[in-house]
């Protein structure tokens, strides 16, 4: 082990264990800044754990989808992005990157048992709902939005009604404000 | 050490100095794979940062797409027609975002080889020293074809636009699981190509006697036959059984050959 560079006395630090050669990571996780020392082959992921992030490691692949946080505001699993590539790059994880109303409907709806899956699939359903909340107001719209994202619990369906509800509220609220459409609402599926 | 160039110049250089560096342009399949074992490389070449790597020009009937576009992107090209290039099942939303068409020829399973084959898909490979040169997808993807010089980068992968083009592929599970066979046609200005592959034979083989029936409307059970025609008739113990491979790729032929006469998979 050895203890992590501090280049910023602002910033907070986390103790990484190195194996020579490594790598410095700059990079702000929800907010505050981090700089860490990683191995070279470490992953985002890795990095966000020396960190304390919220962020459940599940596959380490890239399938299971648990452990997917916006990496400066575009979501991916962190599993999949070197730790040399996040340097000076913005992290946001279910902390401050999950929309509210669909927390909200999760919980409602039961759509959450063990938790492991819930982080990563918050952070990509509130990603999606911001950009595009019209397109996931179908149900297989909201499925093919799920690939990639593994519960073993739920069984999706009331994660499905849960997010096409949040889907339909936000449209409401839209129309209501009487704002132009938003982007994304073809609902038709792109089917190969 | 981890190597961040600006420019392309700057990338084969380090090529150069560091013969060991593993490149990495989407890195979806070298992060996992690093992170979870192995001996480290001895530094790693980072792409992301180098300008113009991430462009896609067409021009002259053929797509160029640098060697950080994604395969997403690469599926939504209009002039791959109606079906552009169906990416549903190849692995996951969140990974076709980042991964990369060129990128994908590198790893196992290449599930892109066989509709980049039958694109006439050519890789551009850059030497430190300026030297240019092409290698086909097929090659590329055969072992004894790789890049086999440290110092070489590829840098671009071209594909024909065609004038008809169809690609089916099938899997275990629709969606985020690797090719068990796929077929993949394209008209082009110098006629039909016709690739297949299964789990068991992943370079795209090549089907002339299925090539000269693609333009006959009425002969879609003969083009599907020619293009399962010399598949392995047997296959080693828990290997994919060869004759659901068989029945696999004459399926997926008998689909494209509909799809490119304009017609839907069933009646």
């Amino acid at each position: 082990m050895t203890d992590a560079i501090m280049t910023d006395a602002t910033m907070t630090t986390a103790t990484t264990a190195v194996a020579e050669p490594g790598v410095t990571v700059r990079l702000e996780i929800d907010g505050t800044g981090h700089a860490l020392e990683a191995p070279l082959c470490a992953s985002l992921l890795d990095v966000l754990d020396e960190a304390g992030a919220p962020v459940p490691a599940g596959c380490r692949a890239g399938n299971c989808g648990s452990c997917v946080v916006l990496l400066d505001a575009s979501p991916v699993p962190a599993c999949l992005v070197p730790a040399g590539r996040a340097d000076g790059a913005a992290v946001a994880t279910a902390r401050t990157a999950a929309d509210p109303a669909l927390v909200a409907r999760l919980a409602a709806a039961g759509a959450t048992q063990c938790g492991y899956c819930s982080p990563g699939l918050v952070v990509a359903l509130s990603h999606a709902l911001r950009v595009a909340p019209a397109a996931l107001a179908h149900p297989d719209a909201v499925r093919e939005r799920l690939v990639g994202h593994l519960c073993r619990c739920t069984g999706y369906a009331a994660i499905v009604s849960a997010v096409v509800a949040t889907a339909a509220a936000m449209a409401d609220a839209e129309a209501e404000a009487g704002r132009p459409p938003l982007a994304g609402t073809d609902t038709t599926l792109d089917r190969p | 050490m981890y190597l961040r160039p600006a420019t392309l110049t700057e990338a084969l250089s380090a090529r150069a100095e560091h013969p060991g560096a593993l490149v990495l342009a989407g890195a979806t399949a070298a992060t996992p794979a690093l992170a979870t074992g192995g001996r480290p490389p001895a530094a790693l070449l980072d792409l992301a940062g180098v300008r113009d790597v991430a462009a896609l020009d067409e021009a002259a009937g053929r797509i160029r797409l640098g060697p950080l576009v994604t395969a997403e992107r690469l599926a939504a090209q209009p002039t791959l027609g109606p079906d552009r290039l169906p990416l549903r099942g190849f692995a996951t939303p969140a990974v076709r975002a980042r991964a990369t068409a060129l990128g994908n020829l590198f790893q196992r399973p290449h599930d892109l080889a066989a509709p980049l084959a039958a694109l006439a898909g050519e890789v551009e490979v850059a030497h430190a020293d300026g030297a240019r040169r092409t290698v086909d997808v097929p090659a590329l993807v055969t072992v004894p074809g790789r890049l086999a010089e440290a110092a070489e980068l590829a840098v671009a992968l071209t594909v024909a636009v065609p004038h008809r083009f169809a690609y089916a592929r099938v899997a275990v599970r629709p969606a985020a699981a690797p090719t068990l066979a796929a077929v993949a046609v394209a008209l082009l200005d110098d006629g039909p190509r016709v690739y297949i592959v299964t789990v068991t034979a992943p370079v795209p083989a090549r089907r002339a006697a299925a090539e000269r029936l693609l333009l006959d409307a009425g002969a879609g059970e003969e083009f599907a036959a020619a293009a399962a025609a010399g598949l392995p008739a047997d296959a080693p113990a828990g290997q994919a059984d060869p004759a659901y491979l068989a029945t696999a790729v004459r399926a997926l032929a008998r689909r494209c050959h509909r799809r490119c006469h304009g017609r839907p998979d069933h009646d």
